[in-house]
């Protein structure tokens, strides 16, 4: 996704694309402290336990949580990187005009379906909130406190693809011809 | 035909070939079947699905073993892998080659996952192979077959995420796969023996002499990782520690090694932790959407209606796992290994369970079925790291693979006809 010099110029690319990149880089850094996070409290955990036979009561819960975030904050970095997996076999086979339209449609089907994970996460939220739902642990921990945090990941994913979409149209027939004849994969 | 298993399939085969991300098209699949067949609540069933799936203890134990490897990956623990083996594969027929099988299943101890094996191993040992003249079919199909031990020598990710949705022993679970993963290795070294054997050409003639002084500073070189294995298998095996427990003491102990070697540099660690969170949202994001949709086929009920029907078939059990097998390969074509465990282990395990097998086993038996699927086209991620590296048409890298492919189904035959080579460690070990 890297932008030719007129494209970083357009209009909607500084407007929306690049803010877009600065929010999933954030949310890469945000999901790295807390991968750094869950390693040290296990560690913890593991030195109280086997040698001062004691504990943090609340490694095994706070990891759960831990990974859902890292996972969800991750999302919008992971997908700009392009490391989600696909089956291309079909695409490769198309002309490069078919191609084009297919990625523009897998492209706004996917947003849909994101944007529609975030609603439907929002509910959860608003759910978890209003019931006031605990964690059935001794720390009790409000459950919509984490499930936030995927709400948040989601919606920079659903940004994300808003962004791909938006520089794959800028970019236009012509741009996405000669990268698709020149990336075989 | 039943409708809603069609209707699921084609959503899910249409949307897959139409180049929709996997895990979002398990996503699609779930929430379109269920709108569509059900009046039940999906938008909750959805949310529900995507919070619990990931909101796991067990599953830590996946990003940490993911940084573990990309530690070594890109640091020079790898290399010293390399330098350490190389003077005790000379006397056996290949040399060089055995290097792609044994340093894949050393690597496969401490890292969870297959592509990540192929990656290091061949980065370290393709270019040497190919300088020193060795046959190019048999060091590529070599890495490409061995570099499937990532999913079978303990840690593994793929096993990480069985015993989550079977609810079985991780630890027991880590422990079993030790001696197929030994076996798997032993099949393809022997093959590259008889090989080499029947076609001298294919291996280099000179062969490196390397005195007892040598030997011994290469011994010292495998220090690092065998200590990073000895300390994570022991941790788990004695009960010191649970697999993430285990896996977060790897994370920290590759760091520490790094460092010692004086090869910890800012940059690789962060690179490192990109790799860890690209890789872990990648496939978390397929077990999410296959958790999802393992609900929904719950909820249209197709696993009871499968089991109905395979149950009025009256088949033997082996001929259940012959027609498992097939099933699996088939799906090995398009689907990645996690997916395919997450979406059909719902429909699957109650039957194989209730067929008699343990369910251990057939952890065992599901990884070593889905190896063979990383090294078939069109889907094959060992393929296509190899393609990577290599820059090789895919096409050749399949052919080359064919063997070990082979050698893995061999490897299938015999974990059925004699599961005590899958059980017998897992019963020696204190729960």
């Amino acid at each position: 996704m890297n932008a030719s010099p007129e494209e970083r110029k357009h209009p909607l690319v500084a407007l929306l694309v690049n803010p877009i990149n600065r929010f999933s880089d954030v949310g890469a850094i945000l999901s790295a402290l807390i991968f750094c996070g869950m390693v040290l409290l296990i560690l913890a955990e593991v030195i109280l336990r086997n040698f001062l036979g004691s504990s943090t009561e609340v490694s095994g819960e706070y990891s759960g949580y831990a990974l859902a975030a890292m996972i969800y904050l991750g999302m919008g970095f992971s997908f700009r990187e392009d490391a989600h997996i696909r089956i291309t076999f079909v695409r490769e086979r198309l002309g490069a005009m078919g191609a084009f339209v297919l990625e523009i449609g897998c492209l706004v089907f996917v947003m849909i379906l994101s944007g529609l994970s975030c609603v439907f996460i929002w509910e959860l939220v608003m759910t978890s909130k209003a019931r006031n739902l605990t964690a059935y642990t001794p720390a009790e921990t409000p459950l919509y406190i984490p499930q936030a945090i995927v709400l948040v990941g989601m919606a920079l994913l659903t940004l994300q693809i808003l962004a791909r979409l938006t520089a794959l149209i800028v970019g236009g027939f012509q741009q996405y011809k000669a990268a698709h004849g020149a990336r075989k994969n | 035909m039943n409708v809603t298993l069609v209707t699921v399939m084609l959503l899910l085969f249409g949307l897959l070939g139409a180049g929709v991300w996997i895990g979002m098209t398990l996503l699609a699949t779930a929430g379109i079947s269920l709108s569509i067949l059900t009046t039940l609540p999906v938008a909750k069933i959805w949310s529900q699905a995507m919070w619990n799936s990931l909101n796991s203890w067990s599953l830590a134990a996946l990003p940490m073993f993911i940084f573990l490897g990309e530690m070594i990956l890109r640091t020079r623990m790898s290399d010293l892998l390399f330098e350490g083996l190389r003077p005790f594969v000379q006397i056996i027929p290949g040399r060089l080659l055995h290097i792609n099988i044994l340093g894949s299943a050393i690597f496969a101890a401490v890292s969870g996952s297959s592509p990540a094996t192929a990656a290091t191993i061949g980065k370290i040992t393709l270019r040497q192979l190919k300088e020193d003249g060795y046959d190019t079919q048999l060091s590529h199909g070599s890495l490409a077959g061995a570099g499937t031990l990532g999913l079978l020598i303990p840690p593994s990710i793929v096993l990480i995420i069985y015993g989550v949705l079977a609810e079985e022993s991780i630890g027991q679970l880590f422990i079993a796969g030790v001696i197929p993963g030994l076996m798997v290795a032993g099949l393809c070294m022997s093959y590259v023996v008889v090989r080499v054997l029947l076609n001298p050409a294919l291996a280099p003639v000179k062969r490196e002499k390397f005195d007892l002084k040598a030997k011994f500073m290469a011994a010292v070189k495998l220090l690092p990782v065998s200590t990073l294995i000895l300390f994570i298998l022991g941790s788990i095996y004695s009960g010191l520690a649970t697999p993430s427990e285990a896996a977060a003491v790897g994370a920290v102990g590759s760091v520490i090694a790094a460092a010692l070697l004086g090869d910890l540099k800012w940059s690789s660690l962060v690179e490192a932790i990109k790799g860890t969170i690209k890789t872990s949202a990648m496939i978390c994001f397929i077990i999410a959407g296959a958790s999802f949709l393992a609900v929904a086929m719950g909820y249209l009920k197709l696993p009871a209606q499968v089991a109905a029907f395979i149950g009025s078939l009256g088949l033997s059990p082996y001929l259940l796992i012959a027609i498992l097998t097939l099933f699996y390969m088939f799906l090995g074509f398009f689907l990645d290994g996690i997916s395919m465990i997450v979406m059909t282990l719902p429909i699957t395990l109650p039957l194989v369970v209730q067929a008699g097998f343990n369910p251990v086993w057939f952890g065992i038996f599901l990884t070593l079925v889905i190896e063979v699927g990383q090294i078939t086209p069109p889907v094959g991620f060992n393929l296509f790291v190899i393609q990577g590296l290599t820059g090789d048409r895919l096409e050749n890298i399949a052919m080359a693979a064919i063997p070990f492919f082979l050698l893995i189904f061999l490897a299938v035959i015999l974990i059925t006809i004699f599961p005590i080579l899958v059980m017998i460690l897992p019963m020696q070990m204190a729960v």
